[in-house]
């Protein structure tokens, strides 16, 4: 029986006195892929946020592998990728390398140091990525995808089970977003690690995702994409050409129309 | 040649040197971390800070930098505070802060009407006057900072780089900026005795940016930085002695060609 990694008990949250979540609930197993996606301003990064801790809630539970959010301290079982702001990093002296390793702290007891298994670990996993070569490279002069792919490795550094990815795939190409799903799809499939996408590619998704979440700052759905697909309450929502939209590329379940 | 080894035996260089490199290695390191957190100006706040406290000491008949140094450290906390509880921005609190602590300093002059001339030569500084009791504590209380650096590099890099992020790494991120600005105070005022407070924000912001033209790496920034802000107050030092000139504005020059070279090389570098 696979574990829960993530319960969201009637989560709310304030922005300037404006609810921006209203009583959301949801589980994630272990193995889950879980997308979640809604128009912009859904609340889609603020849940991700609060889950992680970088939003306060009004109200609500949020635990993690079992433990409340606020007493949870074993964050090298989460990787996290967040949104990428172009310039964010402009002008920082780091190379890849550093910014790898930095994935790292979270398995590290004061007065942290790496050492040599930690620069191992480091070429693993941009090895894994396949991009060993940027190694000593600086992250301000990388492309879009190649930078996405550094957070990735900087995410897997401390071996998580689970990885939460706040729209990756927002500056890439559609080659490059096509490769980093299906890296993805191997670290669910292959490795069993759980993920937790938030995503604008609704029409892409369904191809990989096991679970969807749709936010419209609450839950509008959430369950298997079988179900979504087969939902005559999504079908009424949405109607029917948006609800295949998001599950006409999903494998086997789903029958619409 | 024969005349600047000359000077390396007056006693007073040799303290100058000794307090001037350890306290450039704390303000080049600390500097680094405050540039790219957008931070630089606080060495400026808390300098103007520092300002109203020598006032204080001096009207109090102690020494200032004794008194400055805990004073500093508070007004570095409020700062913090009120940039993140007031929701007041931290460029603002600087510019609230130190215009309290100059207008501290006015004030007290103005009081204790006999101490102004002594005020006044701590805007400029002056390290070759260094005592060996201030060069003690110079170098006591860089190594303090120093060691706060290199035990907390990694989470001060980490939060930097993306202080979300850090926080999802489990870095304890409140805590750590608290001690780099509280660190950041304490190498204010040491700088003080170096450059003055109308200069000691250079000492951190100058080998930082200097270091950004060149540096390939992190750690390569924090090395071009120390030796940028070490070779400043060596040369500073010689150079105004041997020249006659002030050691403080000497210093800050040679910071400014130390930057020039390194940025017309960056550049040269990234044709």
């Amino acid at each position: 029986m696979p574990m829960k990694v993530l319960e969201v008990v009637d989560l709310s949250v304030l922005y300037q006195d404006v609810e921006v979540l209203s009583r959301v609930s949801f589980d994630v197993m272990g193995g889950d892929y879980l997308g979640i996606v809604g128009p912009n301003g859904s609340g889609k990064t603020t849940l991700v946020r609060c889950c992680l801790g970088l939003v306060e809630a009004v109200s609500g539970q949020i635990r993690l592998f079992g433990t409340e959010r606020g007493q949870f301290s074993e964050w090298y079982r989460i990787g996290y990728v967040p949104q990428a702001f172009e310039g964010a990093q402009r002008g920082f002296p780091a190379t890849v390398g550093e910014v790898v390793a930095s994935g790292l702290l979270s398995r590290k007891r004061f007065p942290k140091r790496l050492d040599r298994p930690d620069a191992e670990k480091v070429d693993e996993v941009l090895e894994i990525l396949g991009i060993q070569d940027l190694k000593k490279k600086m992250i301000e002069r990388l492309s879009g995808g190649q930078r996405q792919r550094v957070f990735l490795a900087r995410a897997l550094a401390s071996d998580p089970e689970v990885l939460f990815l706040d729209e990756p795939t927002v500056a890439l190409d559609p080659t490059t977003r096509e490769r980093f799903y299906e890296t993805l799809d191997g670290f669910n499939h292959k490795e069993g690690k759980t993920i937790v996408i938030i995503t604008h590619d609704s029409g892409t998704i369904g191809e990989y995702a096991s679970k969807l979440l749709y936010l419209d700052r609450s839950v509008v759905f959430f369950g298997d994409f079988g179900q979504f697909c087969r939902s005559e309450r999504m079908t009424d929502y949405f109607g029917e050409h948006a609800q295949h939209m998001i599950c006409h590329q999903h494998k086997g379940s789903c029958i619409v129309g | 040649m024969d005349e600047l080894l000359g000077a390396l035996h007056y006693g007073f260089i040799q303290r100058a040197l000794l307090a001037g490199i350890f306290i450039a290695l704390s303000c080049s390191s600390l500097g680094v971390f405050l540039v790219l957190r957008r931070y630089s100006l606080i060495g400026d706040g808390l300098a103007h800070v520092a300002f109203g406290t020598i006032g204080l000491g001096l009207l109090l008949q102690t020494h200032p930098l004794y008194l400055s140094a805990p004073l500093v450290m508070l007004a570095s906390l409020w700062i913090s505070y009120l940039a993140e509880r007031a929701k007041i921005h931290g460029d603002a609190a600087i510019g609230m802060v130190s215009a309290l602590g100059v207008s501290t300093g006015v004030m007290l002059a103005s009081v204790g009407r006999g101490f102004n001339v002594d005020l006044f030569s701590y805007l400029f500084g002056n390290i070759l006057a260094i005592s060996r009791g201030e060069v003690y504590l110079s170098v006591g209380l860089s190594l303090v900072v120093l060691s706060v650096v290199v035990l907390f590099l990694h989470d001060l890099f980490a939060l930097t780089f993306e202080e979300e992020y850090a926080r999802v790494l489990g870095i304890k991120t409140r805590r750590v900026v608290q001690l780099l600005t509280l660190c950041t105070a304490l190498t204010v005022v040491l700088g003080i005795r170096v450059v003055g407070t109308m200069l000691v924000s250079s000492l951190i912001v100058f080998p930082a940016v200097t270091a950004l033209q060149v540096a390939r790496g992190f750690k390569a920034a924090l090395v071009v930085a120390a030796l940028a802000s070490v070779g400043s107050v060596i040369a500073g030092i010689v150079v105004s002695f041997l020249l006659n000139l002030p050691t403080g504005a000497t210093v800050v020059y040679v910071n400014f060609v130390f930057f020039g070279a390194a940025f017309v090389w960056g550049r040269w570098r990234n044709r």
